[in-house]
């Protein structure tokens, strides 16, 4: 049988094909680049060894758009979980509305993250509506997205909001797949509602945090649109992910090598930490 | 009852942003009022200066070519792909696994300009194919990642047995695996139409002929540079984010049946 | 499934083949502008291109814009796949000249505003670009809200001035200066800079910083002071309240309901207002000096200037078209849009400034100077003024930081 299979990796090609060509030729042209001091448009640079990647570790926006691409990442990604998962047990038994309130949930996914941004960004301007709420109750009205803090915080809160609905959806349906046996036969051995949830729902979900988990986390880590509709990685540079950084010095302050050299370290960063969650999901699976 | 309530406020905080946009879509620059104020009288000539300054009848046939394209494609590399990755252990298939799992992880934008000048040498920005292609190659690795996760389900004893029978290996891809892709094609059609048709990055480099022009970019206009009417652009949005909204309220059973079945193996 | 994936993979080549039939025909000249399409000079352009598709055969001239202009002229710099003719912005020497056609042997060549001459002209005495107008701009104010406030815009001679008309202003509950200052529409502080910087380092004729600037010897402590002057605004109380949240589109607003007296722009604040509010009495003075050694100046600059692709397959046509743009009546309707002066001189270029006509001038014998980041940085500096600024007015940066951030950005672009 190995054999045969072996016959049909021809079916592989083409992806791989196109592959190449498109991601890996640029990627390696890409770390070409990153040895240059290349503006990014002129037929004029140089090579200038391991300056950019010097760099890298000197920035301070570096530094800091490294913390935040983890805080978005592994931020969304918690509280995904913990809303997803909430929904999904608030959802798992019938009552009237329960249709809506998942499609209302899930609508948000659909919808393109930079329109997505322009329309929370009615809601945090001055004279926005989240202001009105504020001057109503007889409060000063703030500025959002003028601090580090809060604006980070709703850059979390809007990509927190806006895809919980993929974790609801990926949890409701494991939820939907544990037979009733195993919560009847944890009861009849007297287990309370805590202990059925630990010892059977959430084993039994195992397949579902590691998909809900891994899908979150590679795009908070990756995050873009939002902040570029919200803050533009302002105000000054305390907003920015990697991502948005190496936008940025790609295109305002034509530093195409910097810029470069980052997307190498995002890429490497993306990847570290996607294997060692694999790993760590591979360990659970093989203890339980 | 409380289970009712806190459906509602939950609906509530999720359609805030939507009906904010809504009612400054619906109100002309004149009108100061509160955002949270339903307008008086709708004003459905912001709707209308959307449509005609922005081009959106134009933008909308172009996206949802290319969203269709793109899709086809997407659908029939990984379906091909993902067979030989989920049935062959083998150590090179195992590295072709990763290397398309890592391919998911290389963040757009560290390709942005080397893939440009790729795609000029090619002849391909502003053309129809080249962003097609694109699309395609960075959205073919989730796919292929779902078909193959999908295939694995499927029992090997049923490849084993046409083997007996005396079929070929892609006699049985073509007879025994494809019809049973159907639950998993459709979440990659949705995931990947969805992708496509919000994408806003890589329309923005490659497509840049006027006529060309998709959605996002037309609303993006709208906010962006100077002289732009927060009403108008609101409207605009509207209307954008509009064709997925009811395609999804009337499909939603295959929206979330296809995201689940792609997520439990 | 099988039957639906061929459908699908037939249409695809279906739609591949009508896209190549459609491809032949007229020649397409393509005019990529920085304006958004629903701004007045992006129509009057598209204006401008249907005439001449109307009485030119063979030839269709199309304007686009991208969003994010600049950043898309940049990747097709990379691929030197541009279009065929696009607007500067003021960048036609420093980061476009490798790519533009020099145009000093076409037959308007004499007729460029010599005010202008110098700021669009390479050390080799080429330019570029067909400046249809030219930007003279100072400090844009409401005049009805200084009336109220009983400020002479005309007696505000140094930044001390100004910030006494601030108080005035101030005091009868009304709001000195709008900035915008919003992260998405950080180029509003960044203009701010290029209306400010100047007048610490640049336009004190017995001590300045031109040189410096550069050779790349400046001392980058004299920031500090220019840094200052948007922190001790915001201090005062003189900015819009929403200082760091504050859009574009907000400026001329609150600007044309006479909610705001003052704004950093150029003479294209004053034609949006009019569009909001026509009856609101609006004008512009020099922007103050730093002390009473030195005098108030202007800004001067490109506005609205279109070069040709160098290496475009459609040059000649492009040319032309660039010709027929150069006609007086073309080059006096763009520039009368802006509310600027004409961009080209000699019979028939003038554009009716309006309201403005007395603001103009009043500046006779009053110094221009270019945009500080322009003529002054490099390129590539622009995002680096944007973004200390945002940061300065949020608080999330200190003078120190900025100057150093500034300092940092300085030396690697240079």
């Amino acid at each position: 049988m190995e054999a045969l299979y072996k016959k049909a990796n021809i079916l592989y090609i083409p992806a791989l094909a196109l592959f190449a060509l498109f991601v890996a030729y640029p990627f390696v042209d890409g770390i070409r680049i990153a040895f240059t001091n290349w503006n990014g448009f002129s037929r004029r640079f140089s090579y200038v060894g391991l300056r950019n990647f010097v760099r890298l570790f000197k920035d301070e926006n570096v530094r800091a758009s490294f913390w935040n691409t983890l805080l978005y990442g592994f931020g969304s990604t918690f509280f995904q979980q913990v809303l997803g998962l909430s929904l999904a047990l608030f959802l798992d038994k019938k009552f009237p509305g329960r249709g809506i309130t998942r499609t209302v949930v899930y609508l948000p996914v659909l919808i393109s993250a930079v329109i997505m941004g322009y329309m929370w960004y009615y809601l945090l301007q001055y004279d926005g509506a989240l202001n009105d709420i504020v001057a109503l109750a007889g409060g000063e009205k703030r500025l959002w997205l003028s601090s580090a803090a809060s604006a980070k915080s709703f850059i979390l809160g809007v990509n927190t909001l806006q895809y919980c609905g993929i974790s609801m959806v990926i949890y409701m349906a494991g939820l939907q797949n544990i037979a009733p046996m195993y919560y009847e036969a944890a009861r009849i051995e007297g287990a309370g509602e805590w202990q059925v949830f630990r010892r059977v729902t959430v084993p039994l979900l195992y397949p579902a945090f590691v998909t809900s988990i891994t899908i979150n986390l590679i795009g908070g880590l990756k995050l873009f649109d939002i902040i570029k509709a919200l803050t533009g990685g302002g105000p000054g540079y305390t907003t920015n992910s990697l991502a948005t950084l190496i936008h940025s010095s790609y295109f305002a302050s034509q530093m195409a090598g910097f810029a470069a050299a980052n997307g190498l370290a995002l890429f490497v960063l993306i990847l570290a930490i996607t294997l060692s969650l694999q790993a760590i999901f591979r360990k659970i699976e093989v203890q339980s | 009852m409380p289970r009712g309530v806190a459906a509602i406020v939950i609906c509530a905080i999720q359609l805030v942003p939507l009906y904010i946009t809504l009612t400054v879509a619906l109100k002309p620059q004149t009108d100061l009022s509160s955002y949270w104020a339903l307008p008086v009288r709708a004003a459905w000539s912001n709707f209308a200066r959307a449509v005609e300054s922005g081009g959106l009848i134009r933008a909308f046939a172009n996206t949802a070519a290319i969203t269709a394209a793109s899709t086809a494609l997407v659908v029939l590399l990984a379906a091909m792909a993902a067979y030989p990755l989920a049935r062959s252990g083998s150590r090179l298939n195992k590295t072709v696994s990763s290397f398309v799992l890592s391919i998911m992880m290389v963040p757009a934008l560290s390709l942005l300009v080397p893939l440009y000048v790729l795609l000029v040498r090619m002849r391909a920005v502003s053309t129809y194919w080249g962003i097609t292609l694109v699309h395609v190659a960075f959205n073919l690795p989730l796919a292929i990642f779902l078909f193959t996760n999908f295939i694995k389900t499927i029992p090997r004893e049923l490849d084993e047995a046409a083997v007996i029978d005396g079929s070929s290996i892609y006699g049985i891809y073509y007879r025994i695996i494809l019809p049973l892709l159907k639950p998993v094609t459709v979440t990659v059609i949705i995931l990947t139409s969805v992708a496509v048709w919000n994408d806003f990055q890589y329309s923005l480099y490659f497509l840049q002929r006027p006529s060309m022009r998709v959605v996002t970019l037309s609303i993006s206009s709208f906010f962006a540079t100077s002289g732009s009417d927060p009403h108008v652009a609101a409207a605009g949005a509207i209307l954008a984010i509009l064709p997925v909204t009811l395609l999804y309220v009337f499909l939603q059973r295959y929206f979330v049946k296809g995201m689940v079945d792609s997520a439990l193996k | 499934m099988r039957r639906s994936i061929a459908g699908l993979v037939i249409a695809l080549v279906a739609l591949g083949a009508t896209t190549a039939a459609s491809a032949q025909a007229t020649k397409r000249l393509t005019v990529a502008v920085n304006f958004s399409m629903t701004d007045s000079t992006f129509v009057a352009l598209q204006g401008l291109a249907a005439a001449y598709n109307r009485q030119t055969s063979g030839v269709s001239v199309e304007v686009v814009t991208y969003p994010r202009y600049e950043e898309a002229m940049k990747t097709k710099m990379a691929a030197n796949d541009l279009p065929d003719l696009w607007t500067t912005h003021g960048w036609s020497v420093a980061r476009y000249s490798e790519y533009l056609e020099p145009l000093n042997r076409q037959p308007w060549a004499s007729l460029v505003n010599p005010t202008i001459k110098g700021v669009i002209t390479d050390k080799a005495g080429k330019f570029f670009v067909l400046p249809f107008d030219m930007e003279v701009a100072g400090v844009a104010f409401n005049r009805g809200v200084l009336d109220q406030a009983r400020v002479d815009p005309a007696a505000i001679k140094t930044w001390d001035d100004f910030k006494a008309a601030c108080a005035r202003v101030k005091a009868i509950g009304k709001i000195p200066v709008h900035i915008g200052g919003s992260a998405q529409d950080d180029w509003t502080v960044g203009n701010f800079y290029d209306w400010t910087a100047p007048s610490f380092l640049i336009t004190n004729d017995r001590g300045n910083a031109r040189k410096t600037l550069k050779d790349g010897s400046f001392d980058w402590k004299l920031w500090a002071p220019v840094a200052r002057l948007l922190v001790d605004f915001r201090d005062a109380g003189y900015l819009n309240p929403d200082y760091t949240q504050g859009t574009w589109a907000d400026v001329s607003k609150k600007l044309a309901s006479g909610d705001v007296a003052f704004a950093f722009f150029g003479n294209y604040v004053i034609g949006e207002a009019k569009k909001q509010n026509p009856a609101g009495e609006y004008g512009f003075m020099p922007v103050p000096a730093a002390s009473t050694a030195d005098s108030p100046t202007v800004i001067t600059g490109e506005r609205v200037a279109l070069g040709v692709w160098r290496d475009g397959k459609n040059k000649k046509e492009a040319l032309k078209f660039l010709a027929f743009c150069a006609r007086p009546e073309n080059v006096s309707a763009i520039a009368t849009i802006n509310g600027n002066p004409t961009g080209l001189v000699g019979a028939g270029y003038a554009s009716d400034l309006g309201d403005l006509t007395p603001y103009f001038d009043r500046l006779k014998g009053i110094r221009g100077f270019p945009y500080f980041d322009r003529e002054y940085l490099p390129s590539g500096m622009w995002d680096s003024l944007c973004k200390t600024g945002t940061g300065l007015l949020a608080n999330t940066m200190t003078i120190d930081q900025a100057v150093s951030k500034m300092k940092s950005d300085y030396e690697s672009l240079r």
